[in-house]
């Protein structure tokens, strides 16, 4: 009887390491809000405002100002032959915001870059490079034009995966 | 992890399966004691006995669900292993295989541009506004070594050294012409005196569309 007991212990073991088994990771879309974008030059730092819900210029800028986003992402699918980018925000009164995705090799190399203009007071827009300037290890980011007197909000950029 | 998981886990039931049946095949004349003479354990061995189906049950359940899922990403796997490079390929010799891959596609993305016939009213019109942005920039100014546009492309020859001059005014450079030439891929050729050549193929084809599929 009690080696009936030890094997039903084991049955029960076994299963439950066989349901338990890891499950393969895949790599997964990321998501990063805006509020992380810093401003490119030291004169603009004042005239960049950080909210919760994305970031936008102070109402007494009287000039677009430029803004930088880091994008972390993972390395590409074996199979894939692009990565994109879906950037997101708004624009009021009728302004305009301009962005730009980049890819840098890890020596500092421009790869390539792709962007948009858009006047649309709420945009969704989707950004699209080649696998070759998506490597292991090229590093990417967000580059933006927003819109001065605070009439545009970047709410953030995602990175399809 | 995970197949040493599943294996350890499906021998753990072979064996416990295993040594279940063994030990009541090799006993089916000689019950013991205990089940012939207690009608408690006879309920007990009835009640194990359905445990185990249960179990097999579930084991059949999970192993059908795993041939699914290898099936599944069968293709995938097959693919993943052609592509990628063999886990014991190094650092370098990773970014190796990245330079020659975009080695081989700038030369596909300088092919197409060679082929690319030419399209007077926009080759004039786009190298018009090309010559403006730079006319309008110093340090562009300065480095700016060539032009030439075609039916959607425009190739532009650049100067560039160590210094992050010409990286600061790239921003400016992608403001100026994201309405008619949006995207760009970038070659750099070494001059061997610390200098090197920044080739900008600047393509009017779109690399945005706005998400509204997302």
């Amino acid at each position: 009887m009690s080696s009936r007991f030890v094997s039903v212990i084991a049955i029960v073991c076994g299963v439950v390491l066989c349901a338990s088994a890891e499950r393969p990771a895949f790599a997964t879309d990321i998501n990063k809000a805006a509020p992380q974008c810093q401003a490119d030059f030291p004169e603009a730092m004042d005239l960049i405002m950080h909210e919760n819900n994305g970031v936008h210029t102070a109402p007494q800028s009287t000039s677009f100002q430029w803004v930088t986003c880091s994008i972390p992402r993972s390395p590409l699918a074996a199979n894939a032959t692009s990565g994109s980018f879906y950037v997101d925000g708004d624009n009021l009164g009728g302004a305009s915001t301009t962005c730009w995705v980049s890819s840098y090799d890890y020596t500092g190399v421009l790869l390539g870059s792709t962007s948009f203009t858009t006047s649309l007071p709420h945009y969704d827009m989707l950004l699209t490079l080649p696998v070759a300037q998506l490597g292991v290890w090229a590093y990417t980011s967000l580059t933006c034009a927003l819109p001065a007197n605070a009439n545009g909000l970047l709410r953030g950029v995602t990175v399809v995966q | 992890m995970k197949i040493p998981g599943v294996a350890l886990g499906a021998l753990v039931v072979a064996a416990g399966v295993s040594l279940y049946f063994h030990e009541s095949e090799s006993t089916p004349t000689a019950p013991t004691i205990m089940q012939s003479a207690s009608p408690a354990g006879d309920a007990r061995v009835a009640q194990l006995t359905r445990q185990v189906e249960a179990l097999q049950r579930s084991l059949s359940a999970v192993q059908s669900q795993l041939a699914s899922q290898k099936q599944t990403s069968a293709p995938d796997r097959a693919a993943a292993a052609k592509d990628s490079p063999p886990p014991e390929l190094d650092v370098a010799a990773q970014r190796a295989q990245e330079l020659e891959r975009r080695r081989l596609y700038m030369a596909g993305v300088a092919a197409g541009f060679n082929n690319e016939k030419i399209d007077p009213a926009w080759a004039t019109r786009v190298a018009s506004r090309v010559s403006a942005t730079f006319e309008g920039n110093e340090e562009l100014r300065k480095r700016l070594r060539g032009v030439e546009c075609r039916t959607q492309t425009c190739r532009l020859q650049m100067d560039e050294d160590d210094s992050v001059a010409l990286s600061r005014q790239m921003p400016f450079l992608s403001l100026s012409l994201v309405d008619v030439l949006p995207s760009m891929s970038v070659d750099h050729i070494d001059q061997g005196n610390g200098h090197s050549t920044m080739i900008l193929y600047m393509s009017s084809r779109a690399g945005a569309a706005s998400g509204a599929g997302k």
